[in-house]
């Protein structure tokens, strides 16, 4: 009981700290908005830009073929050069140039160069194949038709219509493609691979480790030695503190969970399974947060240790950088943290786990948060018996 | 308004605080070596002090926010350890800082450290409501206390101390930084407590208040209780000695140093306003104290007599005034 009374009344005075409103409500949306634009709204499909002469009936058959390709969204722009800029700075992911009078240069047997660009890195070889596969499926008539001309001698404008109608009997040689051994993010998730948790469990850890602050200015108001001259222990005063901020980070992660699915669409996997990391992750931040809040620092050095061990453990616990690309000795070190149990969990949630399949991450952040909690009493105790 | 009285009461022969043989070391410094006092229900006992004395480490060991090195504490009968929380129901402190969430208001404080005290539903409402009656703040009771004046804050600060009713209330400098009426107000709360059968352990470096409030004095200096007793009691210590305030200027410490080699002085202390005496008679030593003192090279700007009293008592104890 007297848990929950401390946690409320550490809740209540954040919340009407002024510069709350803004931690508490304003950040999570900007965090929203960031994961919802990396993460989000386009459902995982890859934009390939069009541009140069698309009134063409050569033209409209071509992207009509690429836009059956579920995983392409076709993005036509008016200028060549405002396709390049965005494929340069990144915002599509390549681009198709058709030029003009395609299908009269192709009647009278002059070579069309339909041009493709993309960034040197990223999705670049696979959609050339791709587009170029559209465009050999889109030409067989035209190319039938050109070789009635050559060889037979009969005009291109008559052998088209036939050749073209016989286009759909033609059938293909295609080249099974299957992969083997794994690979580096798990198939079908598209954009979301992995970022979204990374940024949702940095944000929550930092969040946490920052209400250390709150702890650090109770005890030099001297709120801590009073509650503890009541019939109140120091390890329930912990507790409640604890408590308090539990339901804060918490409430922040599911916030953005939330919200990032809600407007941008943002794919959390299984639903349950992310709820269940995220509370298990408030639960060991809150531990941090308390057990550096109970040293003997001031509020701004607790501020500050706390954004840097933040930052630190998120770094080595995959937070930032995938954790399969970290070193073998940096994984080991992350099974140490709580944001490497807290990402593999996601890691694992991604790959079609259950519930079932995380609980184990569950059970160590929690045990985590416990054994923090506990420190935090005895580091706590310890700073109340030395003078103020 | 009423105040639960002590169980110590039920028991005449139990004091509500025994404390003995109290110790404290930080370091190689010794905060509190072996002080020892009781305080009876009913009691206003004044641990009177200089600041640095010791005062507020006794206290928060006794409050059982500060382990102790050594010694014991026994409230209403049952010993103060670090590991029992149920006796620290009996006791209400009031820390010298004023320890308020400033984002709650007056009644949500309240609220809170009653369910800290234990109190709860009906009881506790009854309480809080009783409590800001009695600290006058019913009218501003939803008020955040960011809000308030430095005496509402100070009021209130003592009256989180009193929710549960104490038997014990331990209160530590509560006027530093309060307005005169303020004051005067919560001295007439304390002595008010005293008659309801509270009995009170109050902490100041203020001789009159001691004087106006408390039953008996522990005069601690160095961590160490040098005197206790009653003011009379300790008056008696002086004998018949007359205190001299001189304020002055220049070479106070020679001057001082001359002075207490004149027949007729007991004491010379250096204060920050100028020398303060202890005499016989006061009459004719003055003139000899004068040429002393401008044979010194110090300028005297004025002297003032007064008969014995407890700021008397410290000079002669401890060859200081009590707020060097």
């Amino acid at each position: 009981m007297k848990t929950f009374v401390i946690g409320r009344v550490y809740v209540l005075r954040i919340l009407r700290e002024p510069a709350s409103v803004f931690f508490f409500f304003v950040f999570p949306v900007v965090m929203v908005f960031i994961i919802g634009i990396q993460f989000g709204g386009q459902g995982g499909r890859v934009q390939l830009g069009v541009s140069g002469d698309t009134t063409q009936a050569i033209t409209d058959r071509i992207t009509e073929n690429l836009a059956g390709n579920q995983a392409l969204e076709l993005v036509f722009y008016e200028e060549d050069t405002e396709m390049l800029t965005d494929v340069e700075r990144g915002f599509i992911s390549a681009g198709v140039v058709f030029p003009s009078r395609m299908a009269a240069r192709m009647a009278v047997g002059q070579p069309v160069l339909i041009g493709f660009v993309s960034a040197p890195t990223g999705l670049g070889p696979q959609l050339q194949a791709t587009v170029q596969q559209s465009v050999t499926e889109e030409l067989i008539p035209y190319r039938a038709a050109r070789f009635a001309v050559d060889i037979l001698g009969v005009g291109f404008q008559e052998s088209f219509p036939l050749a073209d109608a016989l286009a759909d009997q033609v059938i293909l040689t295609t080249v099974a493609v299957e992969s083997v051994g794994e690979s580096l993010f798990p198939p079908g998730l598209g954009r979301f691979d992995g970022g979204a948790a990374s940024n949702l469990v940095l944000f929550m850890f930092l969040t946490a480790l920052t209400g250390a602050t709150a702890m650090v200015t109770d005890r030099e108001m001297g709120l801590d030695t009073r509650i503890v001259s009541t019939p109140t222990s120091v390890a329930r005063l912990i507790s409640g503190y604890v408590a308090g901020q539990f339901g804060i980070t918490f409430f922040q992660g599911l916030y953005i969970m939330i919200l990032s699915l809600a407007v941008f669409g943002v794919d959390w996997s299984n639903l349950g399974g992310s709820v269940l990391l995220v509370m298990a992750l408030s639960l060991a931040g809150a531990g941090a947060g308390m057990l550096l809040g109970s040293f003997r620092l001031a509020a701004a050095a607790t501020i500050g240790i706390g954004v840097t061990a933040g930052l630190v453990l998120g770094a080595l616990g995959g937070a930032m950088v995938p954790e399969e690309l970290l070193p073998d000795a940096v994984r080991t070190v992350a099974k140490f943290t709580p944001q490497g149990w807290a990402m593999l969990g996601f890691r694992d949630l991604q790959w079609g786990g259950s519930v079932l399949d995380v609980i184990d991450n569950v059970a160590v952040l929690a045990g985590m948060g416990l054994v923090l909690a506990a420190a935090a009493s005895i580091s706590l105790r310890r700073t109340l018996a030395r003078p103020s | 308004m009423t105040f639960s009285v002590s169980s110590a009461d039920n028991d005449p022969g139990v004091p509500v605080l025994q404390v003995e043989d109290l110790r404290k070391s930080y370091g190689e410094i010794q905060a509190v070596r072996g002080v020892s006092f009781e305080i009876a229900a009913g009691e206003n006992y004044g641990l009177l002090g200089p600041n640095g004395a010791g005062k507020t480490t006794t206290i928060q060991m006794i409050a059982g926010v500060l382990a102790a090195a050594g010694g014991r504490v026994t409230v209403c009968g049952q010993e103060l350890t670090t590991s029992t929380t149920s006796v620290k129901s009996h006791m209400g402190w009031v820390p010298q800082e004023i320890a308020l969430y400033d984002r709650l208001s007056a009644r949500e404080n309240l609220a809170f450290f009653g369910r800290m005290q234990g109190l709860s539903g009906r009881a506790l409402a009854k309480r809080v409501d009783e409590v800001l009656g009695l600290t006058a703040l019913g009218d501003r009771a939803d008020e955040k206390t960011v809000k308030f004046s430095g005496g509402m804050r100070r009021r209130l600060n003592i009256g989180i101390g009193l929710l549960h009713q104490p038997d014990l209330l331990i209160l530590d400098e509560p006027t530093v930084g309060v307005d005169i009426q303020s004051r005067a107000g919560i001295l007439d709360q304390v002595a008010e407590m005293t008659r309801q059968g509270m009995a009170v352990l109050y902490t100041t470096h203020y001789i009159e208040e001691v004087e106006r409030l408390c039953h008996r004095v522990g005069i601690i200096d160095h961590g160490q209780l040098i005197a206790e007793g009653t003011r009379a009691e300790l008056v008696k210590t002086v004998g018949e000695r007359t205190r001299v305030l001189i304020s002055a200027d220049g070479n106070l410490s020679e001057g001082a140093d001359r002075l207490s080699e004149l027949d007729g002085v007991h004491q010379a202390g250096i204060t920050k306003e100028g020398i303060d005496l202890l005499v016989d008679d006061a009459t004719p030593l003055l003139p000899r104290v004068l040429e002393t003192l401008t044979g010194s090279g110090v300028a005297v700007g004025g002297v003032r007599v007064e008969e014995p009293d407890l700021e008397a008592v410290f000079l002669h104890l401890t060859g200081r005034a009590l707020r060097d």
